[in-house]
């Protein structure tokens, strides 16, 4: 068990290099990392301010340097300067995340809530109306584009109904009626992942040996799902909620851009458009970090939960 | 009396009569992917034939006066604008474009995107899949451990980053789907070839002399050929949705080109006024990822019913 862990952390810290390298090279392997900086005759720059500024950012060096320079800078908190308006990323991010956190925790509270239980119901109430409606809603939600599926709300419950805000996330620390069609967006898709997987699983598990043994001794219904199955059925979402994570964060580019929430999300498109590679590095690194911190955890719960796992 | 005694041996199923044309309609629904199949046939063929089913022409407005026409149902608005003489089946967009016949050329360019990085995922993935299962040892622990690492990667921020740097272009966004594609085919494969070098066929192969690469190609490839292609089917629909945002992030195939996603975007800036230029292409997406997860559903399930933990 430990060798196992081991190993996933280990891979979590590469795919963190890994992810955070690739920014550097491809930063690199267009051309010129300079022109992202300063445009190529713009600006009324001349040859040696352009020479100055490369040597000042440090392009001089080799990609493998200066990624280990910025590597280094990086582990004691400092992440450089925004190009466009020369603050500190660190600051920009930290003024940002807030919103993003608060977004994909509600979301993730809503997928979980929404999905797990509305998996088992629909595996125990098999072929009913009950299951129809989960496994619709599993189709309905894996399969709507969520940028599409915002435009629809805020048509119909902003534009028409005007029941609720279209835009941001209000003031305060939380404003519900914000909150309400961001989180619906972000996290159906990730609900309807749950759904899929928690039904699939109970599905299997009702059918096994020790389900029926159980049955046969005479366990009542309740005992058998809640009690044998239920534990053992959340094995799967657990192993696939890193997964389920990835929707997240492409899921909040999209869902912070149509909504225009200053989190995160909006933040690195915002870099996109100003070329700017430091700060974009600065979330891709933040991004990334989260979602191999939630991958490791979700494999240290999986050993917890799985006692064949956590024996062996 | 006999009557009654009969009908309580009844399955409910049953009950509702087998006979009942509206039953059997329904279970014939439930049993065949009938209306996905029939979505998917339409697509593939407006796609294909896109220059000649298209009303208009996708890419020029047919008239100025046509901005932001309402669909054809609406028959209060071509009233109001009497110099409008075209009429527009889904509405049209602010240069006047037909919304319908630009959402055909966009299946059309979707469809190619997709199914070539598809494709080239495929290919990939199955083969490094192969080889990692077959070889084991070294080549597996890097396969897997590539695999790995990709898996945690953003990919959508990755696609940003590559089209703030080198810009976006069709084949760009070819190989960034391929780039997504590839590691579902990876594991699976290497699940399934681990068991199946077990098998006594490909030891007898060994021993009357075969090559490593005729053992993987000509008695192993085709034993999870099923699961490739349940995995494909499954992932098309993400693919499509993953082209989709990229185009209304407008990191996608480049703008003036109609694709769903595209226009999505566009539209955006005129939901309270023309929803329709969003509406229908969104919808249109929708439904087709939707029959292609039905599909790919029913395929797993009559195919490979192993992966149904996917």
């Amino acid at each position: 068990m430990k060798s196992f862990l081991a190993r996933r952390f280990i891979s979590s810290v590469l795919s963190l290099v890994g992810a955070t390298f690739l920014v550097f090279a491809i930063s690199q392997a267009a051309e010129d990392p300079l022109n992202l900086y300063a445009k190529p005759g713009g600006y009324g720059m001349s040859p040696e301010q352009r020479e100055a500024l490369r040597i000042k950012l440090g392009l001089d060096k080799h990609v493998t340097i200066q990624y280990a320079l910025w590597l280094g800078r990086a582990m004691r908190g400092d992440l450089g300067n925004s190009i466009f308006d020369e603050l500190p990323v660190r600051d920009k991010i930290e003024n940002r995340i807030g919103a993003t956190l608060k977004l994909g925790v509600f979301s993730w509270a809503f997928a979980t809530i929404l999905g797990i239980p509305l998996g088992i119901l629909s595996a125990v109430k098999r072929a009913t109306l009950m299951d129809y409606f989960g496994r619709g809603f599993a189709l309905f939600g894996s399969a709507i584009p969520n940028f599409w599926l915002a435009i629809v709300l805020i048509l119909l419950f902003s534009v028409q109904l005007g029941w609720l805000p279209s835009s941001t996330l209000g003031d305060g620390f939380i404003s519900i009626p914000h909150l309400i069609l961001p989180v619906f967006v972000l996290g159906t898709a990730t609900a309807a992942g749950y759904l899929r997987i928690t039904r699939s699983a109970m599905l299997e598990i009702l059918d096994s040996e020790f389900v029926k043994l159980a049955r046969a001794k005479g366990v009542s219904d309740t005992t058998v799902v809640w009690k044998h199955a239920f534990r053992n059925a959340l094995i799967p979402p657990l192993t696939v909620s890193a997964v389920l994570m990835a929707s997240f964060i492409t899921g909040s580019l999209i869902t912070e851009s149509v909504f225009a929430i200053s989190g995160l999300g909006s933040l690195a498109i915002q870099s996109v458009n100003n070329n700017d590679f430091p700060l974009l590095a600065g979330i891709t690194l933040v991004f990334t970090a989260v979602w191999v911190t939630v991958n490791f955890l979700s494999d240290v719960a999986y050993v917890i939960v799985d006692p064949r796992i956590r024996l062996s | 009396m006999a009557q009654q005694a009969t009908e309580v041996f009844r399955t409910p199923s049953e009950k509702t009569g087998p006979g009942n044309p509206l039953t059997r309609g329904f279970n014939f629904l439930r049993r065949w992917p009938v209306i996905p199949v029939f979505i998917l046939a339409l697509l593939l063929f407006t796609g294909v034939f896109a220059p000649w089913i298209a009303p208009h022409d996708p890419d020029v407005g047919a008239q100025l006066s046509a901005r932001n026409a309402a669909p054809i149902w609406n028959s209060q608005w071509y009233e109001d604008n009497p110099r409008v003489t075209d009429r527009f089946i889904l509405g049209a967009d602010p240069q006047g474009r037909d919304v319908l016949s630009r959402i055909i050329d966009g299946a059309r360019i979707s469809l190619m995107v997709v199914l070539v990085s598809l494709a080239a995922g495929m290919t990939i993935g199955t083969g490094l899949g192969l080889l990692a299962g077959y070889y084991g040892g070294m080549i597996d622990e890097v396969i897997s451990r590539v695999w790995d690492i990709w898996a945690a990667i953003p990919f959508l921020l990755i696609a940003l980053i590559i089209a703030a740097v080198v810009g976006n272009s069709i084949p760009i966004v070819m190989g960034l789907l391929a780039m997504v594609s590839w590691s579902a085919f990876v594991r699976n494969v290497r699940a399934e070839v681990l068991t199946l070098k077990e098998r006594d066929y490909v030891a007898q192969a060994k021993i009357t002399g075969a090559s490593a690469v005729r053992i993987m190609w000509g008695h192993i490839l085709p034993n999870v050929i099923n699961t490739v292609v349940v995995i494909a089917t499954l992932r098309v629909g993400g693919l499509i949705l993953a082209e989709a945002s990229l185009s209304f992030l407008g990191v996608g195939i480049p703008r003036p080109q109609a694709t769903w996603g595209n226009m999505v975007a566009e539209g955006r800036g005129y939901l309270d006024t023309a929803w329709w230029i969003s509406f229908f292409p969104g919808l249109a997406i929708f439904l087709v990822v939707m029959s292609l997860n039905f599909l790919g559903d029913w395929l797993r399930d009559r195919w490979d019913p192993r992966l149904r933990q996917l």
